[in-house]
């Protein structure tokens, strides 16, 4: 027999196994007690997907509680980009020929160029279907639902509503698809936020976005190996976003718009003294009015104005330019809190409180208006030295009061030279002017709003030296301080705050934010927030100051000799005392800014209303009088009439609205936009027997589905007519 | 021959009766692996296929145990004498495959008998064993040059032919075997030095060589550098590693494991089978599986240390070194240690051309075992 092998040699074998088997087991100690929380987390994101699908938007509301933006389902057809990739060219092209055809056959006349570009357009998340046409026939979408056409999918999407039409165009805003940079900045939002996914991009829409915003439904897929889902991990449902309801009356508010319209028409009719003077083009304007107890926003107008569909499923590059285009009027532009403007006389009771304040002259001196002021040693080197009353009218003898009410420019040109050469400060007149609230934000928060701004002595140095070719004066005259006086040359105030600056002067000096939103409501009702009163703040305004100033501002409106007396002729000014205050601002090259700033009740008040007409003339002939129309219904003179619905939110199927376009039905030759029809398919809601205005409830099925369910139908399409003043 | 026998010789005969000395505790170790596996395979693959692998796995053994325990009556010092018929048959196999062999992810290395499918590489391993241990275990004590360089002869050419289909896995395991069968054999030190350097010459030559498929280059290579991975095998091992890593201390539950539920380890009921456990059971269930292991290699060391001859130790040696190589390199490649070669975690892992191969090692050691004293 063979010999065997010596014990250590086996010995040895034991040691490489015990080495091997411990080595294993020291990396398996690793993997998986070590290691172990960072690989499950892994697997976890490797192996799963989370699919948000937009909650809808909550609604916007008026101060009764009247659905402004609400939302409504559109028939949407969509492309499976990958899917139609993999389509040989011919077949694709064909597949666009034949959706095309069907589009067109359905009254919507989208070309294969247009598809090509949708498809092409980078704006879309490459991971998502791309819209191809939106609002389409139910018809053609159950069609289309049934999956005859490769790559081609339907969805329901919501998408904002406006059943007053381009009222309040402005504020409500406007949504869009959220870019980089938004995403961005909401990367941890807790509402989390998707290519693709709108975002308030404009006015309320984007102030109140994390309140308007849904929480997103979010469902949990877990996909295998080949990711494809093989079940539904969790599944959190979407939570509808919460409704805002602002201060404004829509009302009021269409009232204010079609009125201000009005006015606009009104002063273009104007004729010119002079041929050589700018003609009145009255392009656009604004109009405020406000609590001044409160500072909440009860109108507010921007003329020209837009129309919020047209930026529903995204706004060519084109058109969005065109609507900020200064040539056009940049209907975009809200005037009311975006531009600024010279307040001319409206600034008056400012200087008057400046130097009332500072003791530079009584308000009972009687000061000689001799129609023109001229600067005591001035140097004609330094700038102009003579100022003269609009039109060279000479007052003659006015005192405070009487300078308001008559708007002696005179009066006021000589205390902004006063207030400038008597004292230390440069900035007296400037520095009273800010403490009412000039070049500061009114507080309304609402994207874009600027603040204003006034000149003085060392602002104009620095802004000089900056930029020496822009600002080429670098030195303060008299003359500048003289024209402060009347509110001409360098300052700028938005219509809000002209308003704003009005209320706290009927108010006494109390000075409170504006304010544009009163709750916020959650999707089942309940009030989520409330926004109080902002104060900010008392102005050191005593009574023997603000008598003779309140009693000037009355007088405008009710003195023989005021301003507008003309303009509130017939108004019932013993029950509704108007303090208001015209003005006239000098453009180079324009007609004047006809301006009018005013409270109701004078002792009392309750508006404060501002309105600014662009190149109108005088503000005692245009704008005063349209703020007597605006305060006529706030003073029950007449009645507010009822805003027009475009379009009633809970649609009942009435051919009404395509009738109210008052196009030739025969006419179809361009249908650019067209009109969905009703479907004689639709079952009818149950019909409620009484007509109380009843706030829509809130939809709160979640966005995107594919399931076919014929049982609703999309409201018609919002074909928004313009009030009163079409351009 | 007496007829009638003493009662007292017929119980010394009775003792020394083979079957009496079987080592159960082996048998149950086996038996107790092989299950563990079928289960782990049923877990890889009901989602798709049903019972049908858990079926056939157990038919396999069924058959295996039935092999081992053929292999074990037949007394292998008379194995020891068909050891050149065993071997020159492997041999001969291992060519046929090469001629008439079906081609499975660019191997040819399988023989299709009808569902069936044997692949002769997997049975040649006991064979060698056999092969080897007859050979080196001799009345010489000493294994000089001469022999070792007829040894690698022996082992080298069924080593070759599998290189042929090409099956690198395979051949790391009868290099393994051969290296320890050659130092428990009695080979000097500096002759094992010299054999390990061989051995990675001959894996950088073949490495180098176009012997290979550019895809079990690309597994080697991409074990070193993942991020040059042309074909996705570093894929296949970061799921691996990801899935015994989310198994943590307890598993996530037999059938639970959800990246073994949703295949993201492809071949996971085969070379992929640990992470099957390492998921669902847990550092506790892979540690425990490598424990069940430990316990069968210790009957084999104890077998070894009681044979009756060197020839019966030699074999021990044998199935220890495939063993042990064979656990050591498949744990190693489904936890990243490892680079990926398609090699089998044994009694574990679905296959039956591989079970039987194992079940036939373990009989041999059986074999030893219960004739220790006759």
């Amino acid at each position: 027999m063979e010999p065997r092998p010596s014990g250590s040699r086996f010995a040895v074998l034991g040691v490489v196994t015990v080495g091997l088997f411990a080595s294993l087991v020291l990396r398996l100690w690793f993997l998986q007690v070590s290691a172990a929380p960072a690989f499950e987390a892994e697997a976890v994101t490797l192996r799963t997907e989370t699919i948000y699908t937009q909650a809808p938007r909550g609604r916007i509301l008026d101060a009764q509680g009247r659905v402004l933006v609400g939302n409504r389902e559109s028939l949407v057809v969509t492309l499976d980009r990958g899917e139609f990739r993999d389509l040989p060219s011919s077949e694709g092209d064909e597949l666009l020929l034949d959706l095309s055809r069907e589009l067109v056959d359905s009254g919507l006349p989208i070309k294969v160029a247009d598809l090509r570009a949708r498809i092409d357009d980078p704006r879309y998340d490459p991971l998502k279907p791309v819209p191809l046409a939106e609002d389409i026939e139910l018809e053609l979408w159950l069609k289309l639902a049934e999956g005859g056409l490769p790559a081609i999918e339907v969805e329901r999407r919501f998408v904002r509503t406006y059943p007053y039409g381009v009222r309040l165009a402005h504020v409500l805003g406007f949504v869009g698809s959220i870019n980089q940079n938004e995403l961005d900045s909401r990367i941890d939002d807790p509402k989390r936020y998707e290519p693709g996914d709108e975002i308030g991009k404009t006015g309320v829409e984007a102030l109140f976005e994390s309140d308007l915003r849904g929480q997103p439904e979010a469902t949990v897929l877990e996909l295998d190996a080949t990711r494809i889902p093989v079940r539904t991990v969790s599944h959190t449902a979407a939570v509808p976003g919460n409704d805002v309801k602002l201060t404004i009356d829509i009302d009021l508010q269409a009232y204010v718009e079609d009125e201000l319209a009005l006015a606009l028409i009104g002063a273009r009719l104007q004729e010119i003294e002079d041929p050589e003077d700018p003609p009145f083009v009255a392009p656009a304007g604004s109009a405020v009015v406000l609590d001044p107890r409160t500072g909440d926003v009860l109108a507010i107008a921007s003329y020209p104005t837009y129309d919020p569909t047209e930026f529903l499923f995204g706004i060519s590059q084109a058109r969005f330019e065109e609507l900020q285009d200064k040539d056009n009027n940049a209907p975009l532009i809200n005037r009311a809190i975006q531009s600024t403007y010279a307040p001319g006389s409206t600034f008056k009771p400012i200087t008057a409180y400046a130097s009332a304040m500072n003791g530079v002259r009584s308000a009972d001196f009687w000061y000689t208006d001799d129609g023109s002021h001229t600067i005591e040693n001035c140097n004609d080197q330094a700038g102009r030295c003579q100022f003269f009353n609009a039109q060279h009218a000479v007052l003659g003898p006015v005192n405070m009061s009487l300078s308001l009410t008559r708007s002696s420019d005179d009066y006021y040109y000589s205390l902004g030279e006063r207030l400038y050469l008597d004292f230390e400060s440069d900035t007296v007149l400037q520095d009273a002017a800010k403490t009412w609230g000039v070049a500061a934000q009114t507080g309304l928060a609402l994207p874009g709003e600027v603040a204003g701004f006034i000149d003085d002595p060392d602002f104009r140095k620095d802004r000089h030296e900056q930029n020496p070719e822009a600002f080429p004066t670098s030195f303060w005259s008299p003359g500048d301080s003289v024209n402060l006086g009347i509110g001409q040359g360098d300052i700028g105030l938005t219509p809000i705050q002209i308003a704003s600056i009005y209320g706290a002067f009927g108010m006494g000096g109390t000075r409170v934010a504006t304010s544009l939103a009163s709750e916020i409501v959650g999707p089942d009702g309940d009030v989520v927030r409330q926004f109080g009163v902002r104060e900010l703040g008392d102005v050191f305004y005593p009574e023997a100051v603000a008598a003779p100033i309140l009693q000037g501002l009355r007088g405008v409106t009710i003195n023989e000799k005021g301003t507008a007396y003309q303009a509130f002729s017939g108004f019932p000014l013993n029950n509704f005392a108007v303090a208001g205050k015209t003005g006239t601002a000098q453009v180079n090259g324009k007609a004047d800014t006809a301006l009018f700033a005013a409270w109701a009740p004078a002792s009392t008040p309750r508006f404060a209303v501002a309105v600014v007409l662009e190149e109108a003339g005088f503000g005692s002939r245009t704008a005063a009088p349209l703020v007597r129309r605006i305060l006529e219904p706030l003073a029950g003179v007449i009645e507010l009439p009822e805003a027009r619905r475009v379009f009633d939110p809970e649609p009942e199927p009435v051919e009404e609205e395509a009738d109210a376009e008052g196009e030739d039905p025969a006419a179809d030759s361009a249908p650019a936009t067209p009109t969905s029809a009703p479907s004689p398919a639709s079952t009818t809601p149950p019909a409620t027997t009484t007509t109380a205005p009843p706030p829509v409830t809130t939809t709160t099925t979640s966005v995107t589905t594919t399931t076919i369910a014929p049982t609703t139908v999309p409201p018609p399409s919002t074909e928004t007519t313009l009030g009163g003043g079409g351009p | 021959m007496t007829a009638v026998l003493s009662s007292s010789e017929r119980e010394r005969r009775r003792q020394r009766l083979p079957l009496r000395h079987l080592d159960w505790s082996l048998v149950i170790l086996m038996v107790t692996i092989s299950v563990v596996g079928d289960v782990l395979i049923y877990s890889a693959t009901h989602g798709q296929d049903g019972t049908s692998f858990l079926i056939r796995q157990s038919v396999f053994i069924v058959i295996g145990v039935a092999v081992m325990l053929t292999t074990a009556f037949v007394d292998y010092r008379h194995l020891r004498d068909w050891s050149v018929l065993l071997y020159s048959s492997a041999v001969v196999s291992l060519v046929l495959v090469l001629v008439i062999g079906s081609e499975n992810n660019g191997t040819k290395g399988w023989f299709e008998l009808g569902s069936f499918t044997v692949q002769p590489s997997e049975l040649a391993k006991p064979v060698v064993i056999l092969a080897l241990a007859a050979f080196v275990s001799t009345r010489d004590t000493v294994l000089d040059l001469r022999r070792i360089a007829l040894a690698l002869g022996l082992v080298g050419l069924p080593m070759m032919l599998i290189l042929q289909q090409p099956d690198l896995g395979t051949v790391m395991v009868f290099a393994a075997i051969t290296m320890g069968m050659l130092l428990v054999g009695g080979a000097r030190p500096m002759h094992m030095v010299l054999l390990v350097a061989a051995g990675v010459l001959v894996v950088v030559g073949v490495l180098t060589s176009d012997k290979l498929d550019q895809y079990q280059r690309d597994r080697l290579l991409s074990f070193a550098d993942p991020a040059a991975d042309p074909s996705g095998d570093s894929y296949q091992q970061e799921q691996a590693q990801l899935a015994i890593g989310s198994g943590g201390l307890t598993g996530q539950g037999l059938f639970e494991g959800p990246q073994t539920q949703l295949q993201f380890v492809p071949e996971q009921q085969t070379d992929f089978i640990f992470v099957v456990a390492g998921e669902e059971l847990g550092f506790v269930g892979g540690a425990a599986i490598l424990g069940l292991w430990s316990l069968l290699l210790l009957r084999i060391f104890r077998t070894a240390q009681i044979s009756r001859d060197g020839f019966g130790a030699m074999l021990c040696a044998g199935a220890i070194s495939m063993f042990v190589f064979q656990i050591f390199q498949n744990v190693g490649m489904s936890s990243g240690i490892l680079p990926i070669t398609g090699i089998p975690l044994p009694l574990i892992s679905y296959g039956g051309s591989s079970f039987l191969a194992t079940a036939a090692t373990l009989g041999l050691v059986l074999n030893v075992h219960m004739r220790r004293f006759s």
